[in-house]
């Protein structure tokens, strides 16, 4: 059993019994070498009070043993002990506490530094959905002298760095760290991803409030204002009337022309809400907006009929890149193109314009790209500064 | 009267002004924005000015800000703003300090009652939407002390709150004046209010108690 312990150390972890008990050795002795010496300084200096040099000789040993002992079980644990076994053993200590206690596996890069003694040594993370090594705080990871990559399943997931380990060492523990570095992966990325639609939905919130409180000032100064100012000006006129000063005749031909546009102010802002133009089928609404712009449009559209909410974000996401090729990238031509591809609804508009398009919160784009995401679709935009710009979005169709 | 008129839209400004100089005013400047209305106001020290609550340069409350300074500036100036919206918090404040109206816009399809008003403010009364005071009024607001009111009588406090004057509300419900006096007593001794000889006094007293009810944001 003894020799099957020593043959194969790593199973019954004789290495670490032996460490421990080298470290005891090594400490008993030192202690008792202070402990003479100092018994003998004692009797040197106190002649005659044996009691008292004992006392005096026992404290200074017992102060100088506490820092001693720790010192030494490091140095000997290093020697005796490998760093790759302490390693493991608290990979698989962080798993065991993780399982049953409050411990979390983002705990593992101190775990790792205080096994392997080392504080240089650090755990990088490579975000499930963008490029990059970063830290748990989603810092950019600084280069260290040694760096070894974490894999999983033939995928880097991660990367260990330290100053000083050997790459030998790195690698053992990375192979043993992958599952608990995929965890903590795993982790930041839902946490991410949870943060994202937190501040999209507020943004969409916030997008919400903005448009009605444009709604209620253009209703309030557009249509409303001019109704008032009509009653007041058939008010004025009724008070002439007696005077006989008033030419009726063209006095309500005024009337009838402010009326006018006072509805056609509340069929635009109607039409701003929902274009009602939608209810004949997204192809026939497009072939209406394209009507009212100024540049020629090349419009392709082979969609099948889609639910009212799917049609109205594609018809959203192509009056915005439209309105945005017209008024900010100068374009002379624009291209759309709506079709079906599989289960998804496919818009794309490309224009000749000047490019350097940017998905700024707050923007028209950022807004965009909220409302597709809303729908759990996606939105692409390639826009370099040299010139054009194509935003594509693909919606999902919910079936 | 000598009034200035502070309104963004043409449309309404220049309609706004045929009707006061038809009504026999003297409309001796016209501002389209804040600041412009506060030049005005300086240069011509009129009686009244009537002021657009949302005016250039921002948009927003521009005209309120501008009475206030307007008020301080010129205590004795008639101001009436002129909302698009009902609003009770800032309205009733402004309209208590006396000498303030706050009437929606299109009050003026009601020209002789809007003329009255406007004439009410510049004489050191004061002029509140009967919106505003129904509002002021309604039952979610209201304290036990106006459920004591008869039907007539919250009629009457409304008109009060108005700022109408007795004999206004007189001939509003064809009563004798005698008559609202009688339920004005009554009214303000149900509401606790101290009884002041002065009409426009009472107006203000009747305001500050209706006020109290607003429930603080």
């Amino acid at each position: 059993m003894i020799g099957i312990a020593v043959l194969r150390p790593g199973l019954f972890e004789v290495d670490r019994v032996v460490a421990s008990t080298a470290t005891h050795m090594v400490a008993t002795g030192v202690v008792l070498a202070i402990f003479t010496a100092a018994n003998l300084a004692a009797g040197l200096l106190l002649p005659g009070n044996s009691v008292l040099a004992a006392v005096a000789a026992t404290s200074i040993c017992a102060l100088l043993l506490a820092p001693l002992r720790a010192r030494l079980q490091g140095r000997v644990d290093r020697w005796l002990y490998p760093a790759r076994r302490a390693a493991l053993a608290a990979i698989d200590e962080l798993n065991r506490q993780t399982a049953a206690t409050h411990v979390r596996p983002e705990q593992l890069e101190g775990a790792l530094q205080r096994a392997l003694g080392d504080t240089t040594v650090r755990l990088g993370f490579i975000a499930v959905d963008h490029p990059g090594v970063v830290d748990l705080a989603g810092v950019p990871l600084e280069a260290t002298p040694v760096s070894v990559p974490v894999q999983l399943g033939g995928e880097q997931i991660g990367l260990i760095g330290a100053s000083r380990a050997s790459r030998k060492l790195l690698r053992d523990v990375a192979a043993a760290a992958a599952p608990v570095v995929e965890v903590i992966r795993l982790r930041l990325g839902l946490r991410q991803a949870l943060r994202e639609v937190e501040a999209s939905r507020s943004r969409i919130l916030r997008a919400g409030y903005d448009e009605r409180q444009r709604l209620e000032r253009d209703l309030h100064d557009g249509a409303q204002l001019r109704l008032v100012s009509l009653g007041m000006a058939l008010r004025l006129a009724q008070r002439r009337l007696s005077s006989g000063g008033v030419d009726v005749d063209s006095l309500l031909d005024q009337a009838v022309a402010e009326l006018g546009t006072a509805v056609s102010e509340l069929r635009q802002l109607a039409n701003g809400i929902r274009p009602s133009c939608l209810d004949d089928g997204l192809g026939p609404a497009l072939a209406v907006l394209i009507d009212t712009v100024p540049i020629p449009v090349d419009m392709r559209v082979s969609e099948r009929r889609v639910d009212d909410d799917l049609q109205t974000t594609a018809y959203y996401v192509a009056s915005e890149a439209i309105a945005n090729a017209v008024k900010h990238a100068h374009a002379t031509r624009i291209a759309l193109h709506v079709d079906s591809r599989g289960d998804d609804l496919y818009v794309r508009v490309e224009d000749d314009g000047i490019g350097g398009a940017e998905q700024r919160d707050g923007s028209g784009l950022a807004r965009l790209t909220d409302r597709v995401g809303a729908h759990g679709g996606t939105v692409f935009v390639s826009s370099p500064q040299d010139g054009g710009t194509t935003v594509e979005a693909i919606l999902p169709c919910a079936s | 009267m000598r009034i200035v008129v502070g309104e963004d839209s043409a449309l309404f400004r220049e309609g706004l002004a045929r009707l006061l100089e038809d009504a026999g005013h003297d409309v001796v400047a016209k501002a389209a924005d804040a600041p412009g209305l506060i030049d005005s106001v300086d240069a011509e020290l009129p009686d009244l000015a009537i002021v657009d609550v949302r005016m250039p340069p921002d948009n927003t409350d521009d005209g309120a800000r501008a009475a206030r300074h307007l008020r301080q500036m010129h205590p004795h100036l008639g101001i009436v703003l002129l909302s698009q919206h009902v609003e009770t918090q800032h309205s009733v404040e402004l309209v208590s300090s006396g000498r303030f109206g706050y009437l929606l816009k299109d009050r003026v399809f009601d020209v002789d009652d809007f003329l009255d008003a406007l004439r009410r403010v510049a004489d050191g009364g004061s002029a509140l939407d009967p919106e505003v005071v129904s509002l002021l009024l309604s039952p979610l607001r209201s304290t036990n002390q106006l459920a004591t009111l008869t039907p007539r009588e919250r009629e009457v406090l409304a008109l009060m709150a108005e700022g109408r004057t007795n004999r206004g509300i007189a001939r509003r419900l064809w009563l004798t004046e005698r008559t609202i006096e009688t339920h004005i007593a009554s009214i303000l001794a149900k509401l606790d209010i101290g009884g002041d000889e002065e009409d426009h006094r009472r107006v203000l007293a009747v305001l500050a108690f209706l006020n109290r009810g607003v429930p603080t944001p």
